[in-house]
């Protein structure tokens, strides 16, 4: 019985019935005569009622669900969702699907009216995107069934109380790595790098694009195919690339949603994967106040998983950075000379200067990146068109703040530090590009 | 469930609370007149009911007589006890032309005025009003009867609050009907009359200026019911009609609900509503999916500290420092998108970044002028930081 209320609710279209009884009611008195057509009303709506709640409950399996979700959740990224339902009833059914999603995405609009014949299947695909890594915890899928009759409605529950920990996004993982194994990357926007200096070991011929080195031309093949063929030569490889991220408090700032840590552990995990599969030694080193963790650079198939690991346990209370504390492990675990992408942000000309004579030691022993962000926010303020006086000082200080960013990338260039300014969304792009370009270079 | 509980018992120990405070209360008289046949505080009538139903037969009602006067027949005497006796012109007209007919009513009250009091030439008047040496005296006086058929001497005390009122023949006693034939039936201590009966046609009238001679207080200590037995008994035994619209008012029907509830339809339409309502509240506060706590987002606040800088800009008043922090902004711009290093003081700028930008040229003139007007002059005007951010924005958005 207590099961039988709990999946009972009622429609508009019985309280609207009701009231019109009742409305009928007050007009056969100002009318004064034909009581027993709404009380004739009243009666074959009781019977409606109850017809219905037979059709609802009659059939004990009804719908049966499911909700089908990956075993974890991409950080960042649209992940999809579905939900299969199967009706059992033997007459068209309504439905309105309530999906609980877990209370970090705050969502509590995720409803979906679909209508199902007799007896048919159908799915429902939503997306969600996290911005936190962590345990998400999903709710039941409640399902509210009408009848054609739609005064009654009979929920049912699916698929209850379901963990699914959010890792850092192994969807833009894969994305790059098919990208990067194919040698694509030249592609979908990563830019096209020249390559200055040679490696003696021989790879492939491959058809020429702009930017090859003309003078790698192989013209036997040439002649062969009738097209431009270039040799090409194999990379250096087994270097070393440790993604230094920064856990402290200037990472804290949010764009659309997502910490800059949580961009910027993203786009290690992706750059290291790019790393491992161009047969060099990825790593992993983070820090606040002082070291958090540190991962030696390797290339086993393993490594990936254990970095995904690392980078999913990341828990910070963004404290003030020490950078002594970085410069002095560096120094004492990282012998050979390495790629190291240090991820961080600087907001004023006065940070950077502050952390300088740290950057530039490391930088001494290393390949130094600097990888810093653009301002999104500020970009839209200063792009803006300004109404009074006060939004015109408003705009004024965000271009300062802008135009600092630019003079914090001469600094770093004076000092021969590379450097990624980039918005927060394209990091993962920019630092492959970095990577490649370096690579490129033979300047690890 | 077990949060369900925790409430469940707070409601529950506040309910008890409340029940408690409610019956440990001492238990208070309500002095308020009501003389009601069922009221058994000091000034109700519960006493005097009880008294007249063993050997009367008494019906009760709360109408007025005009509505009262098809349903009684002449062997059925009205009782009516009020503070304030004022019927309306048709009530008047009804009872007289009832009494005339030969019928009886009994009325006591404090004032009497209006058509009735006028034909019978009786108006109350106020004892402290007419004499007012009468509060130093003691505070009781006694009323005794005057029909010497009973027993004039015995000397009934009352508090004089309860009993200040009396009746004299009206001043404006324009011309008594013949038919009136008025008798003492008892007066108070100044020997001004209290109670008349006055003859009417076939039937009279009693009058009683004292209606609280007849509640519970006084009838049940000492003897003072003789009086109100002596003053009843003026009525022939038939059966009463006791009416308390006068005191009460329309205790029935006072409220729409009252209406609805005795029309069928409007019942109906009544009680759906209210189930309907019900059924509502219980349904859908059901949960049809559950609760989601709130969990604050992070904040850029970037935005806040920009404004909160650039307050401390305005303040100053600084027009200047914001108007070179918007030029370099300018040419680090220009430069950055178009490598476009010419100074905005050569002769050459405007027209060669017109050609490089493809910007109409007078557009580029107007931002070369305003550039170069901030930076000839020590101080700024608002008006002038405004027409620079206007023409660089013309600027970039041509």
């Amino acid at each position: 019985m207590k099961k039988f209320f709990r999946s009972l609710f009622l429609t508009n279209r019985l309280f609207l019935l009701l009231g019109s009884i009742a409305l009928i009611f007050v007009l056969t008195f100002i009318f004064q005569g034909f009581y027993f057509v709404p009380k004739i009303l009243f009666f074959v709506g009781l019977v409606m009622v109850a017809t219905d709640m037979v059709l609802l409950y009659r059939v004990k399996k009804g719908l049966t669900g499911n909700r089908v979700v990956a075993e974890r959740l991409s950080n960042g990224d649209e992940n999809e969702i579905q939900i299969h339902l199967q009706s059992y009833y033997p007459f068209h059914t309504k439905l309105r699907v309530f999906d609980e999603a877990p209370h970090q995405f705050q969502r509590r609009d995720i409803e979906f009216v679909l209508f199902l014949a007799a007896g048919e299947k159908k799915s429902i695909r939503y997306f969600l995107r996290p911005v936190k890594r962590g345990e998400y915890f999903f709710g039941a899928i409640n399902v509210l069934v009408h009848s054609p009759l739609k005064l009654v409605v009979r929920k049912f529950q699916f698929s209850m109380d379901k963990m699914v920990p959010v890792y850092p996004s192994y969807i833009q993982m894969r994305k790059y790595e098919l990208l990067a194994i194919h040698h694509y990357l030249t592609e979908s926007g990563i830019k096209k790098i020249r390559r200055i200096g040679h490696n003696q070991e021989f790879e492939l011929i491959k058809e020429y694009v702009t930017g090859d080195d003309f003078r790698t031309v192989n013209w036997k093949a040439t002649a062969r195919k009738s097209r431009l063929m270039v040799n090409q030569y194999q990379d250096e490889k087994s270097q070393q690339v440790y993604s230094l991220i920064d856990k402290g408090r200037v990472m804290q700032m949010p764009f659309n949603g997502m910490s800059l840590l949580d961009y910027a552990i993203n786009a290690s995990l992706v750059v290291s994967n790019i790393a491992i599969k161009k047969s060099d030694k990825a790593g992993l080193l983070t820090f606040q106040d002082r070291i958090g963790s540190f991962l030696r650079a390797g290339r086993t198939n393993h490594q990936m998983a254990i970095i995904q690991e690392v980078l999913y346990n990341q828990k910070t209370a963004f404290f003030e950075t020490d950078y002594s504390s970085l410069y002095a492990r560096v120094r004492q675990s990282i012998s050979q000379r390495s790629l190291l992408l240090l991820y961080t942000n600087f907001e004023s000309i006065q940070g950077l200067h502050r952390q300088l004579p740290y950057l530039l030691a490391l930088n001494r022993m290393h390949l130094l990146v600097v990888i810093f962000f653009d301002n999104d926010e500020l970009r839209t303020v200063a792009d803006k068109k300004t109404d009074g006086l006060k939004e015109i000082y408003n705009q004024a200080i965000a271009e300062q703040f802008l135009y600092d960013k630019k003079r914090m990338t001469k600094e770093l260039a004076k000092y021969g530090i590379h450097y990624i300014l980039t918005a927060p969304e394209k990091l993962s792009v920019n630092t492959i590009n970095k990577y490649l370009e370096l690579k490129a270079r033979h300047l690890i | 469930m077990t949060k369900d509980w925790k409430y469940f018992l707070y409601l529950t120990s506040l309910f008890a609370l409340l029940a408690f405070m409610l019956l440990s209360k001492e238990k208070k008289y309500d002095w308020n007149v009501s003389l009601a046949h069922d009221d058994k505080n000091p000034y109700g009538t519960y006493v005097l009911n009880q008294l007249l139903r063993p050997t009367q037969k008494i019906k009760y009602g709360y109408k007025t007589f005009y509505e009262l006067k098809d349903s009684i027949g002449q062997q059925t005497s009205v009782l009516i006890l009020a503070q304030h006796f004022l019927p309306d012109k048709e009530d008047a007209r009804a009872m007289l032309k009832y009494v005339q007919a030969g019928g009886h009513i009994f009325i006591a009250a404090n004032y009497l005025s209006g058509k009735l009091a006028d034909t019978l030439g009786v108006q109350t008047k106020d004892i402290f009003f007419e004499n007012p040496g009468h509060y130093e005296s003691s505070d009781s006086m006694y009323i005794r009867l005057s029909n010497t058929q009973l027993d004039t001497a015995r000397m009934y005390y009352f508090k004089k609050q309860n009993t200040f009122s009396y009746l004299a023949p009206a001043d404006t006693s324009i011309k008594k009907s013949e038919q009136t034939k008025t008798a003492i039936v008892a007066t108070n201590e100044k020997s001004k009359a209290v109670a008349l009966k006055v003859h009417f046609g076939k039937g009279f009238f009693i009058l009683s200026s004292t209606p609280l001679v007849f509640t519970n207080l006084y009838l049940l200590e000492n003897d003072r019911s003789q009086l109100a037995s002596a003053l009843l008994s003026y009525l022939p035994p038939h059966e009463i009609y006791w009416t308390e619209y006068y005191q009460a008012g329309r205790l029935e029907a006072r409220s729409p609900l009252r209406f609805i509830l005795l029309t069928e339809p409007l019942r109906w339409a009544y009680y759906i509503t209210v189930a309907a309502i019900l059924i509502f509240i219980l349904f859908e506060a059901k949960r049809k999916q559950r609760i989601i706590p709130v969990i604050k987002p992070l904040v850029n606040t970037s935005l806040e500290f920009v404004s909160t800088i650039a307050g401390l800009y305005f303040e100053k008043a600084d027009h200047k420092s914001i108007a070179l922090k918007k030029i370099l902004f300018f040419n680090e711009s220009v430069q950055n998108r178009y490598h476009f290093t010419i100074h905005a003081q050569s002769p050459h700028y405007v027209r060669s970044l017109s050609l490089k930008t493809g910007v109409d040229e007078l557009a580029v003139q107007r931002v070369a002028d305003s550039i170069r007007l901030i930076l000839s002059k020590e101080k700024i005007s608002a008006e002038e930081l405004t027409q620079l951010t206007k023409h660089i924005y013309d600027f970039w958005n041509k």
